[in-house]
């Protein structure tokens, strides 16, 4: 190293250069830093989060009621929604309610929905596919089989039938797309399980005397926390949109609470929107962003823990290129 | 071959069972006592019981199940409540719309999403790849509904209001009118059904297919001399095939609700309007009828795509 130093002072100072010890805790943050894409996802959610928090703000500050109608000074004459401005700054809808005051409550259920419907399928999910996976045998084959099940079930059509029995609200939502979303991060999990247990550390575990909750817990499920945090936050989405749904086909939230998909539904009925477009265009893009973001995260995520999944790409990339150049050379 | 085909028919069975238990529990355990709806608030309790013997609704719960099914597989679902007619018949009716809806969406998503994962996966990391893997991004987001009524806004209202008609505002014309006019009824629907799955057919073809192009067999095809356009097509694509029709068996339960969704957007008068139409006004017959049928389809389409999977992979076919 004094030898270096003589010779090349610049290299040698890269040598000298203290190397700094880093958790991947810490290398996954510097990661997600560095992916502008995921930071701005990432900000938008936390505004959302902001704007659902506020929603009783924003109707004190407009003085605007979630549900309030406002049929002298939001409708015009003829009885047709107000455009955006002053006293409205995002319009009104059919009802001469505050587009944005409604925005912000839709805001909460959205969330709602999507953060609370998600954690509990991935809870089920996690749960069932372990003891798959873990298990086998019987358990495996049974479960399997339920997942598979549920999967080929076309769930919109029983979410309906369901709805028409015991009448639309918001927890028979949450039910509904829970029962109808924990199986594809079961599959996973399974899948995932299956191959851990025969690793040798499990086997250690096993021979040391650990019983099988405390192989699960403590050996297995601790390397599963990267598909499991990223396919959580991918749910998250589509949950937003099946709730949206649930709600844009008057199975969802019961008006005249707010929801954005509700919202859509009245902008279409009687197709009021062709004379309105801020009914559709402010509740949709806000779903869209939204969704965005949401899966803009979950693909940030992805890639900032677990590295390796990028690199095969591009490692793909250089293999690809070197054949062709090495082709041209012979041609 | 025959082994799977049997066992993936058994477990198709098992879904129509699961689901008419399903189906049948749900109304059964439902609030609201029929015989008093239909003898009205004044009947005796002696006619209630009349009205309950001539339904069968004093069996044991299992011979009420039994008869069902039985009627159900016999093609008798049972009339509307609303309209007094058969169940069978309403849906027949609308079957065609959905059924154009179904078929021309696969077909337009299959289109988009195939070729741009191709593109994508060809030239990894360019501006083109970049752009298919925006595209992904973007469909995968857009609920369909806000799509349908974007498109609804900019191809049909905008246009008219500059006085040129592109497109029709919504509803369905029977292939009888011409197939034009079909056709311009269903372009934006079929788009609004196809671009999300069309997001999803361009990611996995895209990452399939980069996996396949690493292959030791496609640096064989290359070395032969075979033009690039033909390695990618015919050796690539082939075995990326059984990923995305793997992927198509289980889409077919999205595509029903998909089709609910376009149909209320577009106001187009098929089998998922049907349904709503009927979860409105409590008319359970049609309700029972739509999702029974519904799910039929589902596991029909499941099998055929589980034979078409076997004939395509000699593998899993000798497995």
């Amino acid at each position: 190293m004094s030898d270096a130093l003589a010779v090349d002072p610049a290299e040698a100072e890269i040598g000298t250069r203290r190397v700094k010890q880093r958790g991947s805790g810490e290398l996954t943050i510097r990661r997600l830093l560095r992916d502008r894409a995921a930071l701005g996802a990432f900000g938008f959610v936390l505004l959302l989060i902001i704007f659902a928090l506020c929603a009783p703000l924003v109707a004190a500050a407009t003085g605007h009621g979630m549900a309030q109608q406002f049929r002298d000074t939001g409708l015009t004459s003829a009885g047709i929604p107000r455009g955006p401005g002053h006293t409205f700054l995002l319009g009104t809808d059919s009802l001469g309610r505050d587009v944005l005051v409604r925005l912000a409550y839709g805001a909460r259920v959205s969330l709602l929905v999507g953060v609370v419907a998600s954690l509990v399928a991935a809870a089920i999910g996690v749960t069932i596919g372990t003891i798959a996976g873990y298990f086998g045998g019987w358990a495996d084959l049974l479960l399997s089989r339920v997942i598979d099940l549920v999967m080929s079930v076309p769930f919109l059509l029983c979410a309906l039938a369901l709805v028409s029995v015991r009448g639309p609200s918001l927890t028979l939502s949450i039910c509904v797309i829970i029962f109808f979303s924990w199986t594809h991060i079961g599959r996973v999990v399974r899948s995932q399980v299956l191959s851990l247990r025969q690793r040798e550390f499990v086997e250690a575990a096993r021979s040391l005397g650990s019983g099988p909750v405390s192989i699960i817990v403590r050996d297995v499920l601790p390397n599963l926390t990267v598909p499991i945090v990223v396919y959580t936050t991918m749910m998250i989405p589509s949950s937003i949109v099946f709730e949206a749904t649930l709600s844009f086909l008057g199975l969802g939230i019961v008006p005249p609470a707010a929801s954005w998909g509700g919202m859509l539904s009245e902008a279409l009925n009687g197709s009021l929107y062709m004379v309105a477009w801020w009914m559709v265009i402010f509740p949709g893009g806000i779903l869209l962003l939204t969704t965005l973001a949401f899966n803009i995260l979950g693909d940030g995520l992805r890639d900032a823990l677990d590295p390796k999944a990028r690199r095969v790409g591009f490692v793909r990339l250089t293999r690809r290129r070197s054949s062709r150049s090495a082709r041209k050379a012979a041609a | 071959m025959i082994r799977l085909v049997v066992t993936r028919l058994v477990f198709g069975a098992v879904v129509l069972i699961a689901l008419s238990i399903f189906v049948f529990g749900l109304f059964f355990i439902a609030p609201g006592d029929p015989a008093r709806a239909l003898g009205g608030d004044e009947a005796s309790a002696q006619l209630l019981a009349q009205i309950r013997h001539s339904l069968g609704l004093d069996d044991p719960i299992y011979v009420q199940y039994l008869r069902f099914i039985d009627n159900a597989l016999h093609g008798n679902l049972g009339f509307s409540y609303h309209s007094q007619e058969s169940v069978l018949t309403l849906i027949g009716e609308r079957i065609p719309a959905t059924a154009s809806l179904v078929l021309g969406g696969v077909v337009v998503w299959l289109l988009i999403g195939i070729p741009v994962g191709v593109a994508s996966a060809r030239s990894p990391g360019s501006a083109r790849d970049r752009l298919g893997q925006g595209f992904t991004l973007v469909g995968l987001s857009f609920p369909s509904f806000v799509l349908g009524m974007l498109m609804l806004f900019v191809l049909y209202f905008l246009p008219r209001q500059a006085n040129f008609t592109l497109f029709p505002a919504g509803g369905y014309a029977p292939l009888s009118e011409g197939i034009g006019q079909w056709a311009r009824h269903l372009v934006l629907p079929w788009f609004t059904l196809a671009l999300v799955n069309a997001a999803i057919y361009a990611r996995l073809t895209r990452g399939q297919l980069l996996d396949v192009l690493g292959e030791d067999y496609i640096r064989t095809a290359r070395a032969k001399g075979i033009s690039e356009r033909r390695v990618v097509y015919k050796h690539g694509l082939r075995s990326t095939l059984t990923a995305i029709i793997t992927q198509l068996g289980s889409d077919v339960a999205m595509l029903l609700g998909g089709a609910i969704i376009t149909e209320q957007v577009f106001n187009l008068q098929g089998v998922g309007a049907l349904a709503i139409t009927a979860v409105t006004a409590q008319d359970r017959p049609v309700i029972i009828g739509v999702v029974l049928l519904g799910g039929t389809f589902v596991v029909v389409a499941n099998v055929i795509v589980d034979i078409l999977y076997g004939l395509l992979d000699p593998r899993i076919r000798l497995a």
